[in-house]
């Protein structure tokens, strides 16, 4: 049997897809006939989801991922487990660092210097994986979508608002805002979410085009309440200039 | 196929005789090679791998009694050949039909992608917070342990608690895996006991 690696490899080509006719019809006959390799497809498998998840995947593998492997019910089952166990083991660690557990009972105790010293380094560490978590850049990966159109009425006035139910399922909302049909155009938008106690805060445009203009906010983030959005236009100079009405919503 | 044959119990009974004289490990291997083939037509993208799996295994049935006189070699490999030609078969039955549907249905169809199947995982999570309470204290803690920690920090920290376990690192990925996999199964059974959603 070839090297470990190489077959890792080659089963996960295979399972993108992207392995020719006959390399793949030969792991097949293996797989059908030989209990290890079997076990190491599964495992890549899971594996492979798991990279996905992560957003290891460079842009053609991710494509081949979504278009080949989760062609049938059974692979978005698979993915749906994946999902729910990396929430699990995500609040684990979590729970861990709220009660202080900084490093598992472990059989073979080290000495008090070198526990201490373990000790320390696992807090750096997971104070900054807990900045990591908090704080990291990378993008959401599904989202639940919002589409909205402005309304000259305002909150108070009791208009009617696109209502949304949290929690999530998904890692974020996005809300795209459809500018009115005379709405100057610009080369850049800034948007302002007021919440119902008065908090402002910016968005950042997530996209925009003649038509609209789409801003994220994560799922962690959304708070019942109700809420509105402006929009401003954004000039070569810097100037704003608020584009009249609010896209109002609800979160319950 | 012959589209009069039906499976009975005697051709079911030669077939398991072709596939091992003592009963109880041709049972096993006709699960195993059952099994396996339905994990090759998911990889190749069939909805309907079970019914390929099992059209498979009829046609085989259907003629192990000429067969097992001649064959020689891993009757796994016969099953392979004409899971082959099943699979053909479905491609052009598909191919077919889906030329018989309009473009307006076809764009339907692409339209409604899947991804609400992903995004929902909510019931998963409910379940597997049940399954975790059912596994061992120490399989929990290898299934923790081994899933925490990102990019290169989770490849050091696995080899830490492969060092830990006393096993090498492989031998911990393959059990973490198959605890995974005890753990899928339970969530699925949870799946099938939970009021529609």
């Amino acid at each position: 049997m070839m090297p470990i690696q190489e077959l890792q490899e080659r089963i996960r080509r295979y399972l993108l897809g992207r392995l020719s006719n006959g390399a793949g019809e030969e792991l097949e006959q293996n797989i059908l006939t030989n209990a290890e390799l079997f076990e190491e497809l599964l495992v890549v498998e899971d594996e492979l989801i798991d990279e996905y998840l992560a957003g290891k995947l460079d842009q053609d593998e991710r494509a081949s991922f979504e278009q080949h492997f989760l062609a049938t019910p059974e692979r978005h089952e698979q993915l749906r487990f994946a999902r729910a166990l990396n929430r699990y083991v995500t609040v684990a660690s979590l729970r861990e660092i709220a009660a202080g557990n900084f490093w598992p009972a472990s059989k073979s105790s080290p000495t008090f210097l070198f526990r201490a010293a373990a000790a320390l380094a696992v807090v750096a560490l997971i104070t900054g994986m807990v900045w990591f978590i908090l704080h990291r850049s990378s993008s959401p990966e599904t989202f639940a979508t919002l589409n909205l159109t402005i309304s000259q009425s305002t909150r108070g006035e009791g208009a009617q608002a696109p209502k949304i139910k949290i929690p999530l399922s998904e890692d974020a909302l996005k809300i795209v805002l459809r500018l009115p049909d005379r709405s100057p155009t610009a080369g850049s938008y800034q948007v302002e979410l007021e919440s119902d106690n008065g908090q402002n805060r910016s968005l950042k445009t997530f996209a925009q085009d003649g038509q609209s203009v789409t801003v994220m906010i994560p799922a962690g983030e959304l708070k019942r309440g109700q809420y509105s959005l402006k929009v401003f236009t954004v000039g070569s100079d810097g100037a704003e200039q608020r584009i009249n009405g609010n896209y109002l919503f609800t979160v319950e | 196929m012959k589209k009069e044959w039906v499976l009975t119990q005697d051709a079911f009974d030669t077939l398991l005789d072709w596939l091992d004289p003592d009963r109880e490990q041709a049972g096993m291997k006709y699960e195993t090679i059952r099994t396996r083939l339905i994990r090759i037509f998911i990889c190749r993208g069939c909805l309907e791998a079970e019914l390929l799996a099992d059209e498979t295994i009829n046609r085989v049935t259907s003629k192990v009694e000429e067969i097992s006189k001649s064959y020689v070699g891993d009757p796994a490999l016969y099953f392979y050949a004409v899971a082959q030609k099943v699979h053909l078969e479905h491609l052009r039955k598909a191919h077919s039909q889906q030329s018989a549907i309009s473009v307006e249905t076809a764009d339907n169809l692409l339209s409604t992608a899947p991804v609400s199947l992903v995004e929902d995982f909510e019931p998963e999570y409910r379940c597997l917070e049940r399954c975790l309470e059912l596994l061992s204290k120490e399989n929990r803690y290898l299934l923790e342990r081994y899933y925490q920690q990102e990019k290169q920090a989770k490849i050091d920290h696995r080899k830490l608690l492969a060092t830990e376990l006393g096993i090498a690192v492989n031998a911990l990925r393959i059990r973490a895996h198959r605890i995974r996999l005890v753990l899928r199964q339970c969530v699925l059974t949870c799946l099938e006991q939970e009021p529609a959603h």
